[in-house]
């Protein structure tokens, strides 16, 4: 197996040394046009004859460079099939290979037209009619339902993340960890220490600076959610006077 | 302006590299037929015949690269032959 892995490095190696020859070799090409396109300027039809069969020459040897990298990818992936097993896009289960050409079982023969194209590629999905039979009343409950849970889910997450960033908030502003996650701490470490709780718990400091935030931003969110019943009675105070 | 005589001295860099990692493939050669013995003798079927298709591969790499080599011998004749008029 050792053998194997090292034979595998060492063509691997080998391609390495290869593809470092294909830049030297696009400079060359790059060199013998601009020396072949001066040759033509000068008139010298024989020369620059001459210089662009080299050009051509050195194009096929940069083909050539490419066909030698591919074989020699091709027996790198030999040598780690022989250590890992089938690998590759040959392996089974690979996805690679579909049975294009089907068989007859008593035969043996290859199949002809229609038979001839795989049943997963013949067969399109068939409707079995179970969504058109099922009542639309129960069909809305459930979908309303869903809505309903999904929206759950959507208010509990906002909840979440506005509870995180009024606490870097509250931790920017005032240097010490929020009342809520003052409290969390404490109670954390109350219920991670294994020995008896002698101490009292400690209470959250908060200071007057911290108590205005507090509520200036429990005033906001309060505001920002009575606003939409402020505009419906402002609205619905309207329409009586209008009557 | 890169001159006749720097495109000849660059191709024929490029033609001894060539040369030079082919020896290397004939290397590597030799080690995957001593590895073909190996798993043969062990019967090791699977691995033999991976390692096989591993030797043919290597044998038209070596091929390739000997064609590779060639290909810019050539180039560099005519670049030489260019300079010559």
């Amino acid at each position: 197996m050792a053998n194997l892995l090292e034979l595998a490095a060492q063509i691997e190696a080998d391609r390495a040394r290869f593809a470092a020859l294909a830049g030297p070799i696009n400079s060359a090409k790059g060199q013998a046009e601009i020396v072949a396109g001066a040759i033509e300027r000068l008139g010298l039809v024989r020369s620059a004859g001459h210089a662009r069969r080299a050009v051509g020459q050195v194009e096929e040897a940069q083909s050539i460079l490419a066909a030698l990298d591919g074989t020699l990818v091709k027996a790198h992936w030999a040598v780690m099939s022989a250590v890992h097993g089938r690998i590759g896009p040959g392996a089974k289960g690979s996805g690679a290979i579909v049975p294009l050409t089907q068989f007859d079982e008593r035969t043996g023969a290859p199949k002809a037209g229609l038979d001839a194209v795989p049943p997963h590629l013949r067969e399109a999905p068939k409707p079995t009619g179970d969504d058109l039979l099922e009542p639309p009343r129960r069909r809305k409950g459930k979908a309303l339902f869903q809505e309903a849970v999904g929206k759950a889910d959507q208010v509990e997450d906002a909840t979440k993340t506005f509870g995180q960033q009024f606490d870097s908030a509250w931790e920017a502003f005032f240097g010490e960890p929020s009342p809520a996650k003052a409290q969390q701490n404490a109670v954390s470490e109350t219920q991670s220490s294994r020995g008896p709780v002698s101490t009292e718990m400690p209470a959250p400091k908060v200071s007057g600076g911290g108590a205005v935030m507090a509520t200036f931003v429990a005033s906001v969110v309060v505001a920002k959610a009575i606003q939409p019943i402020v505009r419906q009675f402002e609205r619905k105070h309207l329409r009586d006077k209008e009557d | 302006m890169a001159s006749l005589d720097e495109v000849i001295a660059s191709i024929a860099a490029n033609s001894e590299a060539a040369t030079e990692v082919q020896g290397q493939i004939e290397g590597t050669k030799a080690i995957t037929e001593e590895t073909l013995g190996q798993t043969q003798a062990l019967s090791i079927e699977g691995a033999a015949a991976a390692v096989g298709v591993c030797k043919d591969q290597l044998e038209e790499a070596s091929a390739l690269a000997a064609a590779l080599a060639n290909k810019l011998n050539e180039a560099r004749a005519s670049a030489e032959a260019a300079k010559q008029g």
